[in-house]
């Protein structure tokens, strides 16, 4: 155990005082507009597919959703390994926030998935590599979470949260590339380097439910990150109190 | 809860203090390399477990080349539903789908998903007749998506175009 973390009066300056901000504000605005966007693309003007009839429009949420739950993982996995490598708070926080944020996403993604898979499928849930990998990408961040939670030293929490954060990216690898590596029922991207599967206006409301997502993502990462922080600073100050206490206690003779 | 004592709070010593506690962490590293050698061999683990889903499901072809080994064992069997051949039964649908130009004759029992139909691919599970036929027995039947969305208004348009009139029926809702 070291001294070296519990310097608050530093650690306050640079970090954020409440929840809310101007920017945030208007980043929020932004981003109702937009889902205000999606919803009149993907439900309203985008046509029915030819296969899968109206079911297609739940892939305009699903796909983005899924894509920044990857980002999300991504995120704590940075966060987790600079906090190993550098017991950086802020780092921490972050790694925690996307990780709250990609949990939510990846359930998001599991749910309009099954209601996607019932209708065109037949079936709710089939254990292929892409949904197994998925399922087994949920509990990881669970379990993030879950130790992240256990009581203990805010360092202790920390580094162990951080460990399992590392597992994030390959998990959301073996996710991304079941669909290759291994036969599955869920269909190959749609979208990749080679090309799109995909156009005129389902295209478009794909890449409108992508901007969508991504301002929900952000909006909710710093929301959360800003939390995290003040929940820090508020079990640090209730030890600086009893710090000075106990320095007074001494003086005292 | 940390309360090691601290020297007063105008002492700016902390940087300086905690350059020693940097030091000893650094000791910890053939611990996080060995932490980073479990996690590779875990990854290692699961792809070797998720590698079984190599056998998710035989096309056709492969099946039908397998016919003798497979035996009456249970399988998923994928293939496209070949046009014209889609029969109902009392107690369900009989139909023929292909894979590499293979064909194989399938007695599904049940009521096929909503979206079963001609030119589709299908995942079924069950196994070959015990009669030794070219026969697949299903009792479960999953319509298998490919990756390619196409809007159904525009095909009805070049539907029309080539036949140079109004499609009156899409002869879509035999499905």
């Amino acid at each position: 155990m070291t001294t070296e973390t519990v310097g608050s009066v530093e650690a306050s300056d640079n970090g954020p005082t409440s929840t809310g901000s101007r920017s945030t504000m208007i980043l929020g605005i932004v981003t109702l507009v937009a889902l205000g966007v999606l919803v009149l693309f993907g439900l309203i003007l985008s046509p029915a597919d030819e296969n899968q009839g109206e079911a297609v429009r739940i892939m305009y949420v699903h796909v983005p959703s899924a894509t920044l739950s990857y980002v999300g993982c991504f995120l704590t996995t940075i966060g987790s390994a600079i906090y190993l490598w550098r017991k950086s708070r802020w780092w921490e926080l972050l790694a925690y926030a996307s990780a709250e944020v990609a949990a939510l996403f990846t359930a998001f993604t599991l749910i309009t998935g099954m209601l996607w898979g019932r209708p065109t499928w037949g079936v709710f849930w089939i254990w292929d590599a892409r949904l197994t990998s998925e399922a087994m990408l949920m509990l990881l961040l669970l379990g993030y979470l879950a130790v992240r939670g256990l009581a203990a030293d805010y360092q202790v929490r920390a580094k162990r949260a951080a460990i399992v954060g590392l597992l994030l990216v390959p998990n959301v690898l073996i996710v991304r590339e079941s669909v290759q590596w291994w036969r599955t029922l869920h269909q190959k991207p749609t979208l990749s380097l080679a090309g799109a599967h995909i156009e005129g206006l389902m295209l478009f409301s794909l890449f409108t439910g992508f901007i969508a997502i991504t301002l929900v993502f952000i909006w909710m990462v710093i929301h959360r990150f800003r939390v995290a922080w003040l929940e820090e600073q508020v079990d640090l100050e209730g030890l600086d109190e009893a710090i000075a206490e106990r320095r007074a206690e001494g003086v005292v003779s | 809860m940390e309360l090691t004592p601290r020297t007063g709070p105008d002492s700016v010593g902390g940087e300086a203090a905690s350059a020693a506690p940097r030091k000893k962490r650094r000791v910890s590293f053939p611990a996080l390399a060995l932490l980073v050698a479990v996690v590779a061999l875990g990854g290692f683990v699961m792809v070797k477990a998720l590698g079984s889903a190599t056998t998710f499901y035989r096309n056709v072809d492969e099946a039908v080349a397998q016919h003798e080994s497979l035996g009456v064992k249970r399988f998923r069997l994928q293939g496209t539903v070949v046009p014209g051949t889609v029969v109902q039964t009392g107690d369900g649908v009989t139909f023929e789908i292909s894979y590499n130009g293979v064909p194989i004759t399938i007695h599904h029992v049940g009521d096929p998903p909503e979206m079963f139909k001609e030119n589709q691919a299908v995942l079924l599970e069950g196994h070959f007749d015990a009669d030794g036929t070219n026969t697949y027995d299903s009792d479960l039947m999953i319509v298998k998506h490919s990756e390619v969305y196409k809007e159904k208004e525009a095909e009805r348009l070049k539907e029309a175009e080539v036949n140079g009139q109004i499609p009156v029926t899409t002869s879509r809702s035999g499905s």
